[in-house]
């Protein structure tokens, strides 16, 4: 293993003392009592050997005349800044900018880690050791960015260069958990290769890698996380809140199952038809045929509005059927409900989509798995979002499912319409999925990032970002950002607007604005998404586009791609690909 | 009832903005009780239809709170209902729930799927209905709360 405080592969005449005998060392010399502010005790020589190495250490405390440079006392070495007073300071959040994001793939931290290290030996070759200091906090900052950033290699490598060892009981944990995930690693390679039999063995060793995936994610450490997923190569798992109850987990494919369930099952109703048939006189025949034609039409389940038809279908029969009613009053009550039903269908104007339909070649899936978003929107449109932990009332829901979570689930495809809490030792309970409410998405990650919202910035913010194809907003978004009366952004149009192909933008109405037939969905702008922000609305149930019947939601999955999980310095941290759609 | 408020419940810029424009008049008219909101501020809580299961909770219980002297009608109940699983909106469920004490959940489902299925009460209240009918599973509904 890589993490001994000094396994630097150095010429023989190069000294590699070790920590021990060097504090004693220091203790003793006078010349370490000259370089102040740093008080060079046991405790923090093992500070500046983790941050600069031991043979620059080394070569410090030989040098008597060393004063301490001004770089040491400003750069963000952990631990080694004079511990007097605490400093209160006002905290400015700044504005996320993608272009000041200095890293933004492994390859380019790599490579600066790798000139870091050329620089640190030619400098200590040549005695001049001035700049070794500043070099040692560019190294814990580039670990720090790694382990952001889950990039294994990088980290290993900075391990290495800054020969690092634990700091503190937390950096202990986290060194340890890395080892225990290494350890498994070895044991499910000799599991694989040795036992012909051994599914039982393995499936212990997934579930501590779940539970260690768990545990390195809610401190951060997204290194192990992904080295856990490396290892494991298994389904995420949804977490509930609060964490650490690993009674409130359950595994996505799980989860996914029970919200496509939430749909009512057709043969239960072709069921009750069939009952009903059976038993009907030929006086109540119009009726049945009423009756079978509405539910043939919607049995296809392909539209909420199908969905609601054949579940009040089936309940309106239940109930019937638990309270005794007669044949012909059971029969009474099915037909006005389904009457009701495509009543309902019809009273949401239909907005009709026209024009060349869409059909765009599509990049390879690549793991875009530590690269910058910037990236990923170079080769995909990407809608973004922040969404804070549920909760409410200033306390976290608990067992309730983060929205970043729903939207990995294959029956959400980026675009979670339900709310889950999961309820220990039960059937989760499922919110949402009724067809109402409504989603605004950034366009880009950026917009996401600074975005301001109240309910976003409550705590326990995730970000993730649903990847369209290139060219998908343009061709299918309303473009509103500059079409307000003021200038600004218009308002979001409602379904008359979109079905009768304009809308004004004002009281008085005096700004017509014009809303193509071309147009699905719309783009307005707010002060935090100046690119763009996505309206998807639920309810927006009844729309023709290109001949087919769907809901906006369904449209919107229809193209979506795949999502991604990012950080607020706009790294993935995690990406799933959906199954295409035709 | 102040008229930012009433301008936010009325002419919403988002839909999220009429949303905690009604949080905030259930807050007020649990506050004071004696004060009832303007005239086309009732109107609207009645003949608004809305499918965002929250909105609906929230102007069920305003209709309520409106009407303290006759028991819950069924036009509170088909908006509350759903409400009673709103576990991420623990407040909305708590209401909901103290609404529905000492009446059978069960009872009122029967009684939604009448006003649909025989198109009986008001529009708005089989609007409501009917949301309730074709969106929560009958088997799932507990015979008392």
């Amino acid at each position: 293993m890589y993490r001994l405080p000094s396994q630097k592969n150095s010429d023989s005449n190069k000294e590699q003392p070790t920590t021990h005998s060097l504090a004693a060392d220091s203790i003793r010399s006078p010349s370490a009592e000259t370089i102040n502010p740093l008080q060079l005790t046991p405790s923090n020589l093992f500070v500046l050997q983790r941050t600069i190495g031991n043979r620059a250490l080394s070569r410090l405390l030989s040098q008597s005349s060393t004063q301490p440079p001004s770089s040491l006392i400003n750069s963000n070495v952990p631990h080694s800044t004079p511990t007097s007073e605490p400093v209160q300071r006002i905290v400015i959040q700044k504005k996320y900018d993608p272009n000041e994001v200095p890293y933004k793939t492994e390859k380019s931290l790599i490579d600066r880690a790798n000139e870091l290290y050329e620089q640190r030996e030619d400098m200590l070759d040549k005695g001049d050791i001035s700049g070794i200091y500043s070099i040692g906090g560019d190294f814990e900052e580039l670990k720090e960015i790694a382990i952001a950033n889950g990039w294994l290699e990088a980290y290993d490598l900075l391990i290495k260069w800054g020969e690092m060892i634990p700091g503190d009981e937390e950096e202990e944990q986290e060194f340890a958990l890395y080892d225990k995930v290494t350890e498994l690693e070895t044991k499910l390679k000799g599991l694989k290769s040795e036992v012909s039999d051994a599914s039982e063995e393995i499936n212990i060793i997934m579930d501590e890698l779940r539970s260690i995936e768990h545990i390195a994610a809610m401190n951060g450490w997204n290194h192990i996380v992904n080295y856990a997923r490396k290892v494991g190569k298994y389904t995420p798992v949804v977490y509930g809140n609060p964490s650490g109850d690993t009674t409130n987990s359950m595994d996505a494919d799980k989860l996914d199952e029970i919200i496509k369930n939430d749909v009512p099952d057709p043969n239960e109703a072709i069921e009750i038809i069939e009952y009903l048939e059976s038993k009907a006189s030929e006086s109540s025949k119009e009726a049945l045929d009423f009756i079978r034609s509405t539910i043939d039409n919607n049995i296809a389940l392909i539209t909420k509005d199908n969905i609601k038809i054949i579940k009040s279908f089936i309940n309106t029969y239940k109930t019937a059927q638990e309270r005794e009613l007669n044949f012909d009053k059971c029969l009474k009550m099915l037909y006005g409900v389904l009457t009701t039903g495509l009543k309902r269908r019809t009273e949401s104007p239909e907005i009709e989509v026209t024009g060349e339909p869409f059909n765009p070649e599509l990049p390879e899936r690549e793991d875009y798995t530590g690269i910058h978003m910037s990236e990923i929107e170079s080769k995909y449109d990407v809608l973004a979002r922040k969404s804070g932990a549920p909760e409410k009332e200033g306390a976290l829901i608990p067992g309730a499912v983060h929205e970043v979570d729903l939207a990995f689930l294959d029956g959400m495809r980026g675009i979670p319409n339900y709310r889950v809490t999961l309820k220990a030792e039960k059937k989760p309970e499922l919110g949402g999925g009724d067809g109402g409410g409504e989603k605004v998405y950034a366009l880009g990650h950026t917009g996401a990032i600074n975005f301001e919202g109240a309910l976003s910035n409550r705590g326990g913010e995730r970000l993730y970002g649903v990847l369209f194809p290139s060219g998908f907003m343009e061709r299918y978004g309303l473009d509103l950002r500059t079409k307000g009366i003021s200038g600004k952004s218009a308002q979001t149009p409602v379904d008359q607007d979109f079905a009768q192909g304009y809308m004004y933008d004002d009281k008085k109405k005096t700004h017509r604005v014009e809303i193509p037939s071309t147009n699905a969905f719309a783009i307005r702008a707010e002060d935090n998404t100046p690119d763009g922000q996505a309206h998807i609305h639920f309810s927006r149930s009844n729309m023709n586009i290109h001949g087919k019947k769907m809901s906006q939601l369904e449209f919107m999955r229809l193209f979506v791609i795949g999502v991604v999980e990012f950080n607020m310095q706009g790294f993935v941290i995690n990406i799933k690909y959906f199954s295409e759609r035709k | 009832m102040n008229n930012k408020l009433i301008d936010s419940l009325l002419h919403p810029k988002e839909s999220y903005e009429r949303t905690q424009a009604l949080r905030e008049a259930v807050i007020e008219l649990q506050n004071n009780s004696f004060s009832s909101p303007q005239e086309n501020v009732i109107n609207f809580l009645r003949s608004y239809k809305t499918e965002d299961q929250v909105q609906a909770a929230l102007i069920g219980i305003l209709l309520h709170r409106l009407d303290r002297s006759k028991p819950p009608q069924i036009g509170v109940f088909a908006r509350l209902f759903p409400a009673l699983q709103m576990s991420w909106e623990p407040q909305i469920q708590k209401m909901a729930i103290e609404i529905f004490s000492g009446h059978s959940p069960k009872e009122v489902f029967y009684e939604l799927t009448d006003i649909v299925a025989l198109k009986e009460g008001s529009e708005e209240d089989r609007y409501y209905a009917y949301n309730v009918i074709s969106t929560v599973d009958f088997d799932s509904v507990p015979e008392t709360m």
